[in-house]
């Protein structure tokens, strides 16, 4: 069974995508903050990580840099997910090399979209993947 | 000098002289014959008291002015320490001091030493072969007036500067307050969007027809919400000219069939005829697809949504050739707009009046006035046209790309 690290401080969106996941047949672990998520990501190895960008701790791409230099998770996919309309956020994500970029609110397509790309091909980084929610 | 102050005020001509007060002027000139005739000329003069400061060199001339001020400097062009138009670049005052009005005195009738003063910051200049009593004290005038005028432009100016700086920081304010409204809102949404269709897609047990149908409405209300916080934040931005188009050289084509692609589900759902046509060949235009994308699909969403089940809609593009432009329009067989609501329908929130009609209710938001800032960042135009009851036509040009070689952004 694949594992889905949740990294997201909306106790609700966590709730609500951690059912989501499950029922997709995923394992879930999360955490609710920068430092936490550094923590979780070194115990639980997860297949795919799934990033908010406003955190307490540390904003997501701080975490994404740190995660990238740790040996155990350099090479775990990162999707981030962000309800934030900041222009630039894609575009940092991308250079992160992130394999996708949601937007806040996504549908569970999309979400099992940027998960399985994620985790069967995730060198195809493209505008396709990092197309944001509608 | 006090006589002079206690007759002022009753000098019927006291009103054109500059403030009426005392003038002081700074001479600085090595022959003490000249700075002498100075003195003579402006002590003579009945309308205005000149209080005169001589001095002999660049050096002392810059001591005076560090120690006071001074309404207007008379300068000889050639001094023993350096040029009279240096002065003027040489002076080093406080930022609240200004640099007094200056004229430049030259030997002879010499126009490329006037020139070059006047180009190096000098208000005037002077020949002192034709100078009198008469033409130094106007020429003194003129200038004080020159300065005090260029003094109210500066202030004006910088005044200017600091609203402007103060406006652009508000907006930038207003943009990041909208920004955070709108993360504020849709995290929570998100949540509750993701809690409906978990719930519709079955995984909380099983779900009836009727029961997916009620479920359906509140995600299409869920992502109505997180849509018009999308236009509200873009709108912001784009008021604080915070957004530019990414153009590159493209075609029409592929815009056309990724909006029409995006709408089929909406369109199969009212049972709508959609009709695309499009002329060929199309020339290159300069766009930025995804901004136009944007634009095509609100037209679209529009038009899908104000016309009745069974009706038709037409996406046409062609080339006006003579006006180097390719217009797009979208026309539907929907409810229309009145025409007196045709004007308006682009400016920010405009709603048509609610005169029972179904298309009035909904209100148009910013959907279109979003689709109109980004026509015009392409330096095209938008209008619509349109009869109540009996359809709208919306139209967009796109100026065609005068060639290929006039851009440097890579080809799409």
């Amino acid at each position: 069974m694949k594992t889905v690290l949740l990294v997201e401080d909306d106790k609700k969106i966590t709730l609500a995508i951690g059912i989501r996941l499950k029922s997709m047949g995923y394992e879930v672990a999360s955490a609710a903050d920068a430092v936490s998520a550094i923590a979780q990501a070194r115990k639980c190895k997860p297949d795919v990580i799934l990033l908010d960008i406003n955190l307490p701790g540390g904003d997501g791409f701080i975490v994404a840099e740190r995660l990238q230099a740790l040996m155990q998770t350099s090479a775990t996919p990162i999707i981030f997910i962000t309800a934030s309309k900041q222009s630039g956020l894609k575009e940092r994500a991308r250079d992160l090399g992130a394999v996708a970029f949601l937007e806040k609110p996504f549908d569970a397509t999309q979400l099992a979209d940027a998960i399985e790309m994620s985790l069967y091909s995730p060198n195809i980084i493209g505008d396709e993947a990092m197309q944001t929610a509608r | 000098m006090q006589t002079a102050l206690l007759h002022e005020p009753v000098s019927p001509e006291a009103e054109s002289t500059p403030c009426g007060d005392v003038v002081r002027v700074l001479v600085v000139d090595d022959d003490p014959a000249y700075q002498h005739l100075c003195k003579r000329y402006l002590s003579r003069h009945a309308k205005t008291t000149y209080e005169v400061v001589a001095v002999a060199n660049g050096a002392a001339a810059h001591e005076q002015c560090k120690a006071s001020e001074f309404d207007c400097i008379l300068i000889d062009y050639v001094l023993p320490d350096l040029m009279g138009t240096q002065f003027i670049d040489g002076l080093e005052l406080d930022e609240s001091k200004e640099i007094p009005p200056t004229i430049v005195m030259t030997a002879g009738s010499g126009e490329i030493a006037a020139t070059e003063a006047v180009r190096a910051g000098a208000t005037d200049f002077l020949s002192k072969s034709v100078v009198s009593a008469e033409s130094l004290a106007r020429a003194i005038d003129n200038a004080v007036e020159k300065g005090r005028l260029k003094q109210a432009v500066n202030k004006h100016g910088r005044e200017l500067q600091v609203a402007n700086r103060k406006l652009q920081s508000k907006n930038d304010e207003i943009q990041r307050f909208y920004q955070s409204v709108s993360h504020e809102v849709k995290t929570p949404l998100a949540a509750a969007r993701e809690f409906v269709a978990l719930v519709y897609d079955g995984v909380a047990g099983p779900v009836t027809e009727e029961q997916k149908e009620i479920l359906n409405h509140a995600l299409e209300s869920c992502d109505q919400i997180s849509s018009h916080f999308n236009d509200l934040v873009e709108m912001t931005r784009l008021d604080a000219a915070k957004i530019t188009m990414k153009k590159k050289l493209g075609s029409l084509e592929n815009v056309v069939t990724r909006c029409v692609a995006s709408m089929s589900s909406a369109v199969q759902a009212k049972d709508l005829k959609l009709i695309t046509e499009i002329e060929t060949p199309l020339p290159m235009l300069h766009i930025d697809s995804n901004r136009v994308i944007q634009v095509l699909s609100n037209l679209l969403g529009n038009a899908v949504k104000y016309t009745d089940p069974g009706g038709q809609i037409t996406v046409d593009i062609s080339h006006r050739a003579a006006e180097h432009v390719v217009q797009i329009s979208v026309e539907d067989s929907g409810c229309g707009i009145p025409e007196k609501d045709l004007p308006q329908i682009f400016e920010r929130l405009y709603q048509v009046e609610n005169t029972g009609d179904e298309f009035m209710g909904a209100g148009l938001g910013l959907g279109l006035t979003i689709a109109r800032e980004i026509v015009v960042l392409h330096g095209g135009e938008i209008w619509a046209t349109s009869k109540q009851g009996d359809g709208s036509t919306f139209a967009f040009t796109l100026p065609v790309a005068e060639s290929i070689f006039d851009v440097s952004e890579c080809y799409e």
